[in-house]
């Protein structure tokens, strides 16, 4: 797949996403208050107009048209002369005119053009100052008309040009600032996220032992990438452990089957001897049993780490389970010259498989028959702790050399003294696996004298019960 | 004894074909469920080999209708898993028996001779007897004439079984999985060792052995002759 380009990249995207919205919210709020805040001044502007109508009207009612005209007298003459028009401008206050169909009484000229009975915003008709105000024309009386106008006020400007000001900067600084930084952004964790597919690129490539290069930062993609390499190293060391199951299989098997081989080539030239042609035939059953109980153990072995058992368990006396195996197992050491000694605490249970819990112990004490010394003593104990209950199979012999102990329920492993035993190294590896299963600790005891493994059945008070 | 034998696979359809025949009985292969469920309704079998995998329809489904279909011939399934979830669900669905393959021909004609014998209900009797022989399982003692046999729990076990099962073989894996209730093979002589010390207590005392060897198959057990 090609290298995804920053600019096409998700994070990117992402981030031009969020600075849209962003930008697009507070370019609304800017709108929304500046344009709150000048409908405010708007209606407030008009209302002082409306005042003002009210006056001259009063005015025109009390002393009618000479009335108004005093009042708009300036310097002697009701018709305002065009300088006056800077005062009122500086103090902010109203302007006026009056007005009879044909000619301006009094007042100022610039207000003459307004329509009559309309509010309008109108620029100020005036050679030098350009202002906009607002207007109104009202008929006073007959063909009596007065303009009525105020500028509009210099916070009204500010705030349309803080409007004007805000939306620009969003639009130009805000818009290709927040195309920087989300490019950025996106760069520095694209980059990262690269490493780690070119990691993957790279072992799949074969280079089998490469790892993502983390940053010490321990932020959450240096987390990932350090699960992931954990998951790796899981990984490689599950392989490693398959090939050596592989070259196991492949040795052990070789050497009955080969054995098998030979034993058919001696029949074929004894079949005319009926008593070595059937020592040939038991030999190659004997070799042919050899090989099924490896692909037998693999099985079981397979099944049991699946976990698939785990669905059927159910509620195992183990103190009884224990019992009866030390029982029937017993007659077997002391035929082979050694002794097998238990101490059962009774009643005591736990959630799991009866069947496997058997092969378990079986092949502890198995193990124990074939490697414990002559005359060696075997003790079984079952007993309860605090949050276990725990099952000690040890003899008393010399134990186990320290170089042996650490692969010891490796598959296929055999230390040096078990090569000229029966045996196919994987008696270990299922008790530890079932002890798995079963969520128990399997140890060898190293401080006590002789071999001596411990199984620690996990007891949860939901899985156990005394009986 | 007519035996059904429903197997895919030509090698194990002859094998079994010689080897039931060899043991005198007459014996009937089919290599599809479909034609040998036919024929069930057509013959009477005292005993019918299943195998668990096979082509169309499987055992499993097969079993279900004979089963269903009220035929309470004794089956026996072979199978090549050795799974014990896949042995129950065989023993739930009607089958008689288990047997993973690869087996031994001694093994499978103990285990037919086993189940087709077997009273379609078996009552939980309080005592058997043979010849000499008497054993009381609610005082879980055995007496051979007048003399009490001083047996262990498991060598008791091992005579009932057998006392159950007498004049028929009954292979080591039997005895594993009715005396011990082990679903695995030990790889130690554990069915040997106990059945030495019995054959010390029930046979070396007296003239006349009970208990044979069946060489490459199994024991059995005997009215003294």
């Amino acid at each position: 797949m090609p290298r995804t380009s920053t600019l096409s990249s998700d994070i990117f995207r992402r981030a031009m996403l969020a600075s849209a919205g962003f930008i697009a919210v507070a370019l609304a709020l800017v709108w929304a208050v500046c344009g709150a805040v000048l409908w405010s001044i708007d209606r407030t502007e008009w209302a002082a107009i409306d005042a003002l109508t009210e006056e001259v009207e009063a005015l025109y009612a009390r002393e009618g048209r000479a009335g108004l005209l005093a009042a708009l007298d300036i310097d002697g003459s009701p018709v305002w002369d065009d300088d006056a028009i800077y005062a009122r401008l500086e103090e902010g206050a109203p302007l006026f005119a009056l007005r009879d169909d044909e000619t301006l009484l009094g007042g100022f000229e610039g207000l003459w053009a307004v329509e009559d009975d309309d509010d309008a915003l109108i620029d100020l008709d005036h050679p030098e100052i350009d202002e906009p105000l607002r207007a109104r024309a009202v008929e006073i009386d007959g063909d009596l008309w007065a303009v009525i106008g105020r500028f509009v006020p210099e916070r009204s400007h500010d705030w349309d040009w803080l409007r004007w000001i805000m939306t620009r900067a969003l639009l130009l600084i805000g818009l290709p600032l927040s195309v920087i930084i989300g490019y950025g952004l996106s760069r520095g964790v694209l980059r990262r996220i690269e490493a780690i597919s070119d990691t993957a690129d790279a072992i799949r490539a074969g280079a089998r032992d490469s790892r993502i290069p983390l940053r010490g930062s321990g932020d959450e993609v240096d987390r990932l990438a350090s699960k992931i390499n954990q998951m790796l190293d899981d990984l490689a060391q599950l392989n490693r452990n398959i090939e050596a199951v592989s070259v196991g299989v492949a040795h052990d098997l070789k050497t009955p089957l080969s054995n098998l081989g030979g034993r058919l080539e001696l029949l074929r030239r004894d079949l005319g001897d009926r008593t070595a042609a059937e020592a040939h035939v038991t030999a190659a059953e004997g070799y042919l049993d050899s090989v099924l109980r490896i692909f037998d153990a693999l099985l079981r072995l397979g099944e049991v780490e699946s976990g698939r058992r785990r669905a059927g368990f159910a509620t195992v006396d183990l103190s009884a389970l224990v019992a009866d195996m030390t029982d029937s197992y017993a007659p077997l050491f002391e035929e082979a010259h050694k002794h097998l000694a238990s101490t059962v605490a009774p009643g005591l249970r736990l959630q799991g498989d009866a069947a496997l819990v058997q092969q378990l112990l079986s092949n502890l004490l198995e193990n124990a028959l074939e490697h414990a010394r002559d005359a060696a003593r075997v003790t079984v104990t079952l007993e309860a702790t605090q949050g276990a209950l725990v099952l000690r199979v040890g003899d008393d012999g010399p134990g186990i050399p320290p170089g042996d102990r650490a692969r010891l329920f490796d598959r296929f492993y055999r230390g040096d003294a078990s090569r000229t035993t029966r045996g196919n190294g994987l008696g270990l590896s299922l008790v530890k696996a079932i002890a798995t299963l079963h969520d128990a600790r399997v140890t060898l005891r190293d401080d006590t004298q002789g071999a001596v493994f411990e199984i620690e059945f996990p007891r949860d008070t939901k899985d156990y019960e005394t009986v | 004894m007519q035996i059904m034998v429903i197997e895919d696979d030509p090698e194990t359809r002859a094998f079994l074909r010689r080897g039931l025949g060899e043991a005198g009985w007459e014996v009937t292969v089919f290599d599809e469920a479909s034609k040998a469920l036919l024929d069930l309704g057509a013959r009477s079998y005292d005993a019918i080999i299943l195998d668990r995998m096979l082509p169309g329809m499987d055992g499993l489904s097969a079993l279900k209708l004979i089963r269903g279909a009220k035929v309470t011939t004794p089956v026996i399934l072979l199978t090549a898993m050795s799974g014990i979830d896949d042995r129950v669900e065989g023993l739930e669905n009607g089958a008689d028996d288990y047997l993973v393959k690869p087996f031994a021909l001694s093994e499978l004609i103990a285990r037919v001779k086993s189940i087709a014998r077997r009273p379609t209900l078996v009552e939980e009797v309080a005592e058997r007897r043979l010849g000499p022989l008497h054993i009381d399982r609610l005082q879980r003692q055995a007496k051979r004439g007048d003399t009490l046999l001083d047996l262990s729990p498991i060598e008791f076990r091992i005579l009932d079984v057998m006392t159950e099962h007498h004049g028929t073989v009954v292979t080591r894996s039997m005895l594993l999985e009715k005396v011990w209730g082990y679903r695995f093979d030990p790889k130690t002589s554990l069915v040997q060792t106990h059945m030495s010390r019995l054959r010390a207590k029930l046979d070396k005392p007296f003239d006349a052995e009970m208990i044979r060897t069946v060489h490459g198959a199994g024991y059995s057990l005997h009215a003294p002759d």
